[in-house]
């Protein structure tokens, strides 16, 4: 190639090299707030929509323990059996949506600061004149709450399973992807390739939560449900100490006050 | 003092548009990837920075010829998904730019572009898919590489449940394979899968294929006395393949392949069975680590006797021609922010363009990926 050939080469190479330089900078200011704004808007629409969901359930819910509630009035114990068991999936739907409800709120929060949830999960506070009576119905209350815990662990740890392992099978996807387009031979492959359709016939299908989740518009993998499950998990476990510790106190104090001063 | 003549000078500046296309274009995926949340949230943009090792840059079937050599890699891209979930319907679109830039041996430098545009009609139990996709592949030291693949596709899918489905597709294929010649090929493939539900977390599957295959080129044989070959103008192809396998979903994820490929050729040197396993397994492992293993192995074995056919100009890495092993491993993990770090280690003992000899290499890259892992 001649000098002069050299020369326009580099300069074509350098007006592309400024092209890129430009590209980077316009693109660059308040892209980082606007993003930020946008995800919180998006949160809050996620939250709100959770929450009329799970109202809703509940609604349905009530309207449910009425019927069965007549069923049982009337001495129909068949139809009164079928409620019920309608009522007990419906019931894990709640816990489900309550949790995803939770989850979102948390994830909110977290982006704006904010302390998470101090009032989904009350600590039982023993009065000054609580009688041995009320305190220890405080005690039933916080065993309770830590039951309820217990039950959305389990809910929380199952969705985080099935999260990862559909981490997983999309990073099985993306290797098999890249092994087609981005390997040589995926530029001439007449052929279909590897690609198997993994996630599709996964039939272990996301739980309630993961779902909900994914209908959200915009949440993707970078927002990281994974972690926002892992974080509630945390949340939940130190709840559920301070909610045991809280119970022994007031079964404590309810002793205490039982044998006076 | 002299001038250029317009005919080198316009190639001079043809090749210039193409290598300031890069930069240009990464520069367009930047800045679309920086706005993409305020535009549109359904914008998703990913990245990998890395670099890796590549025992044979050039494929050499002699081990005495190896060239060992590192590189640098970049990937940029970025996804549009109006879907409305569960049901994924409405259209997708993807591009995406890779570039790897070797250290020493810079003709192996190369640029890959892959666009894509689909739409998704579907309903509970019936989907149909359209999709368009487009691959440009270029070599800046060496623009007789470059490659165009354009493929357009369609499929139909029913579902039972959780139990079952089928899936058939059609695809149209065509692909310039040297930018100053008439060097190309097209071809079409159909291929339908059933899969059901065998227990638990186990699925069966049965895959047939066909696909038809046109080549332009000519087609140089070596034969011993009393035999010949060609010479073809056009060597055309046409395969069939019967397959079976089992997936499993969860960790282990697993995906094991059986096929036997029967291809015939107007060549008949070049016709062939082959048998092909194909093994994807994955594994959750503590610490959100993932660990995957892709295992390509296939047996040929060429029905015609006597003659070799030369493709000497052809890839090494084109699955439509040569037997290809491999076993790829990846070991993943999210370290915060979106981003992943990956280790992806690589060997492959591929068919060289002379059938029946083989060239064996090795690879190894270290990157870091932000996005890149979409939840359906």
């Amino acid at each position: 190639m001649t000098g002069c050939g050299r020369q326009t080469l580099r300069r074509v190479r350098r007006a592309g090299l400024v092209i890129l330089v430009i590209a980077v900078g316009l693109a660059q200011p308040d892209a980082q707030t606007a993003r930020q704004e946008a995800v919180q808007r998006r949160c809050r629409e996620r939250s709100d929509s959770l929450a009329n969901y799970r109202d809703r359930l509940i609604v349905s819910a009530e309207s449910l323990a009425a019927q069965q509630a007549r069923a049982a009035g009337r001495g129909d114990r068949d139809l009164e059996g079928r409620l019920l068991a309608r009522g007990e999936t419906l019931a894990d739907s709640i816990r489900a949506v309550s949790v995803a409800y939770l989850a979102q709120r948390m994830r909110c929060q977290q982006l704006g600061g904010a302390l998470p949830l101090r009032a989904d999960f009350p600590l039982p506070e023993a009065g000054e004149a609580d009688p041995p009576t009320l305190l220890r119905q405080k005690a039933g209350y916080a065993r309770d709450l830590i039951d309820r815990i217990d039950r959305w662990l389990a809910t929380v740890g199952g969705e985080r399973d099935r999260l990862a392992e559909l981490r997983l099978a999309e990073e099985m996807r993306r290797l098999v992807e890249d092994q087609s387009v981005f390997d040589e031979r995926g530029a001439l492959e007449i052929g279909g390739g590897d690609a198997l359709g993994i996630l599709e016939d996964h039939p272990e299908a996301p739980g309630l939560l993961a779902r909900l989740l994914q209908e959200m518009p915009g949440m993707a993998a970078a927002e990281e449900p994974e972690a926002v499950l892992a974080a509630l998990e945390t949340w939940l476990l130190e709840r559920r100490s301070a909610l045991v510790a809280r119970a022994s106190d007031l079964e404590a104090e309810a002793l205490r006050r039982e044998r006076g001063p | 003092m002299m001038r250029d003549s317009p005919g080198p000078r316009s190639d001079r500046l043809r090749v210039g548009r193409r290598r300031a296309a890069v930069p240009c274009t990464a520069g367009l995926l930047l800045c679309l990837a920086w706005m993409a949340p305020r535009a549109a949230p359904l914008i998703e943009a990913e990245a990998r920075v890395g670099g890796g090792y590549d025992t044979n840059v050039y494929e050499a079937v002699s081990s005495a010829r190896e060239v060992r050599d590192s590189y640098g890699l970049l990937e940029l891209g970025l996804h549009l998904q109006a879907r409305r979930a569960p049901l994924r319907r409405g259209a997708h679109a993807s591009l995406r730019w890779a570039a790897d830039r070797f250290r020493v041996e810079r003709r192996e430098t190369r640029h890959i572009l892959w666009g894509e545009v689909g739409w998704r009609f579907a309903n509970r139990r019936r989907a149909l898919e359209l999709t368009g996709s487009a691959t440009r592949r270029t070599f800046p030291a060496d623009p007789e590489r470059d490659v165009t693949r354009y493929e357009l596709a369609t499929a139909l899918q029913w579902r039972w449940g959780r139990t079952a489905r089928l899936r058939i597709e059609g695809a149209g294929v065509f692909a310039d394979t040297d930018p100053n010649g008439p060097a190309e090929r097209r071809g079409w493939r159909a291929n339908g899968e059933y899969r059901h539900l065998i227990g638990g977390r186990w699925q069966a599957f049965q895959r047939i294929e066909s696909r038809s295959v046109r080549y332009e080129r000519r087609v140089r044989g070596e034969c011993p006395p009393g035999y010949a070959i060609g010479p073809y103008d056009r060597q055309e192809a046409e395969t069939y393949l019967v397959g079976v396998g089992i997936a499993r979903t969860g960790s282990p994820l697993v995906q094991l392949f059986y096929g036997l490929r029967a291809t015939t050729s107007n060549v008949s040197t070049l016709s062939h069975q082959r048998h092909e396993v194909r093994l994807h397994a994955g594994w959750l492992l503590p610490a959100r680590v993932t660990a995957q293993v892709m295992v390509r192995w296939n047996v040929t074995s060429y029905c015609g006797a006597g003659c070799l056919a030369v493709l000497a100009d052809e890839d090494p890495e084109d699955p439509d021609l040569w037997e290809q092993n491999s076993v790829v491993l990846q070991l993943r993990r999210p370290v915060g922010a979106g981003v992943a770090a990956e280790v992806r280690a690589a060997w492959q003992r591929n068919e060289a363009p002379i059938p029946g000899r083989y060239y064996e290499k090795g690879s190894l890259q270290i990157a870091l990926m932000y996005g890149g892992a979409r939840l359906p």
